[in-house]
């Protein structure tokens, strides 16, 4: 369980991740992740509840979505791109699930060898798509967070992609950083170390997920990849330079 | 219809002070603060408190009110100055996020969700009618309040010395100190002002639900996210008359067409948004323009 929270919150940050090396700041992701969730749902049926036919479908579906949300907001000022992706990313799990409520989720058992594949899905798509296509291959990414998240057995309603996730999706991906795309899979990692620590203090995730990403703001504005990167640079020419010294 | 013209009513006035307190914070700040969401959640917490502890009923939503204040002020020092004395702006909407997952945190661990209702109100749901429509008195007083809030604020921002000195601090930040004033304690002035509106909205919410909200619905936000990207930026009437004019929009549909699917609302304030932010952007150049 812990590696598929892990990697959903990772694929969702993956689609913050793609807009910030822009300077961008995208909100959409919850509403990509509420997307990935429901196609999972109704394909399941059809494909004999196959995760990874689900998979497949809700990534094509999202990464569809995220091209021509990315196509309607490119050309918004930076505050009107944040209203208008917030905007869908809250509109598109009532949109999507209020007609759904009803029947209730239907799902088959989530693993964990699904949660990595998707993960490594997801990052190698991040790493390799081109400025163009980074928008919606992060919306892909966070398609697959919901099949993940569906899989898992999460309730498919609105408040399950509201603010909250909204909140934790920003907390992964600006404490890890825009340096790479494996920053969200350290910074996930990270997350969930810290609220495990702090379990004696409080069982509310939110609360750590909000204070370390209020101290990442303030003390690593570059982020924790970048940090770590820093510390491994300098750490090599130390011991490049010990090594010289030494010959 | 005069039941739901009411209701229409009370939303109205919730989400008018929702979208009052972001919109002058995206004016005078440069960024959407997400912390309204917070600010929401920290009124209905103060009402659920008050009306736990059997207070009389006008407490509840004053208490909203003076959480939402102070609420404000510590969202600003702790979260938000920090950033601004770093000159990082571009990390405001984060850290407004970051403050609202503390205060939502915060708000669970102190009331667990759904735990009780809250006792009834009974001044608050005594009828009373005005011409055709039948109110409760929390509805009407939710309505008076809000336009009366909305236009006091109006008028601190546009008209006074307080109002030039927040717009000269945010424009001009050198100039201002040059001319003697506290430019630090601006900026936490008018977060308090627009969190204890948003912190009115959700005391309102929880008297009249009767349940504590440990969230801020999200029909509600994108109702007052429509009110933001439509009304121009800043524009606390404009803000106010969008959300009422959407919200008693939405019950006449919803009257006239009561088998109307639930996604028609979330789709039509979808579109508004995004015919209200293309409108912006097309006007921005001839603003620009103008101005230069």
């Amino acid at each position: 369980m812990p590696v598929q929270s892990i990697a959903i919150d990772t694929l969702l940050a993956l689609s913050l991740w793609a807009t910030l090396r822009s300077g961008r700041q995208s909100l959409a992701g919850p509403g990509f992740m509420a997307c990935g969730a429901f196609t999972a749902s109704l394909v399941a049926p059809h494909v004999g509840a196959s995760l990874w036919l689900c998979a497949i479908a809700s990534g094509l579906v999202s990464l569809l979505l995220g091209v021509l949300v990315e196509r309607s907001v490119r050309g918004l000022t930076p505050t009107s791109y944040v209203i208008a992706t917030l905007s869908f990313g809250i509109a598109a799990p009532i949109l999507m699930l209020a007609p759904h409520l009803a029947r209730g989720p239907s799902h088959p058992a989530g693993n964990v060898l699904t949660a990595i594949v998707c993960l490594a899905a997801g990052t190698a798509a991040l790493t390799w798509a081109s400025d163009r296509f980074r928008f919606a291959a992060g919306a892909a990414a966070a398609g697959l967070a919901g099949v993940l998240y569906w899989s898992s057995g999460g309730a498919l309603v609105p408040s399950a992609f509201g603010v909250d996730r909204l909140g934790m999706m920003v907390a992964v991906a600006l404490v890890g950083g825009a340096g790479s795309p494996l920053a969200p899979l350290l910074s996930a990692v990270l997350l969930a170390w810290i609220t495990r620590l702090a379990e004696p203090l409080t069982d509310q995730r939110v609360i750590v997920d909000g204070v370390v990403l209020l101290l990442a703001l303030v003390y690593l504005p570059g982020g924790a990849w970048a940090s770590i990167a820093a510390a491994a640079r300098a750490l090599t020419r130390a011991s490049k330079g010990s090594a010289d010294g030494a010959s | 219809m005069d039941v739901r013209a009411a209701e229409a009513l009370f939303n109205g006035s919730v989400i008018a002070l929702v979208a009052t307190a972001a919109t002058v914070v995206l004016d005078l700040f440069g960024f959407f603060n997400v912390a309204v969401a917070a600010s929401f959640v920290m009124g209905s917490s103060a009402a659920f408190a008050f009306a736990a502890a059997a207070a009389p009923e006008w407490q509840w939503i004053g208490a909203g009110a003076l959480v939402g204040l102070v609420g404000g002020v510590a969202i600003d020092r702790l979260a938000l100055d920090p950033l601004r004395r770093r000159g990082r702006s571009a990390a405001m909407l984060p850290a407004s996020i970051a403050a609202t997952l503390i205060v939502f945190g915060l708000a669970r661990a102190a009331f667990s969700q759904g735990v009780a209702r809250m006792p009834h109100a009974v001044d608050l749901s005594r009828v009373a009618t005005i011409g055709s429509v039948t109110f409760t008195e929390l509805q009407a007083f939710a309505v008076i309040a809000t336009i009366v809030c909305c236009a006091l604020l109006d008028l601190a921002v546009r008209k006074t010395r307080f109002g030039n000195g927040v717009r000269a601090a945010c424009e001009n930040p050198l100039a201002a100190q040059l001319m003697g004033m506290r430019i630090d304690l601006v900026p936490a002035a008018a977060m308090a002002l627009t969190s204890a509106l948003a912190s009115v909205a959700g005391a309102f919410y929880t008297a009249h639900a009767g349940t504590m909200s440990v969230g801020i619905p999200s029909l509600f936000v994108l109702f007052a996210l429509a009110a933001v990207a439509i009304a121009p930026v800043g524009s606390i009437a404009g803000a106010c008359a969008v959300a009422y004019a959407l919200t008693i929009a939405n019950a006449l549909l919803n009257a006239h067409f009561p088998s109307l699917p639930a996604f028609v609302t979330p789709c039509i304030l979808l579109a508004l948004i995004a015919a209200g932010l293309a409108w912006r952007q097309m006007r921005a150049p001839v603003t620009a323009a103008v101005e230069t």
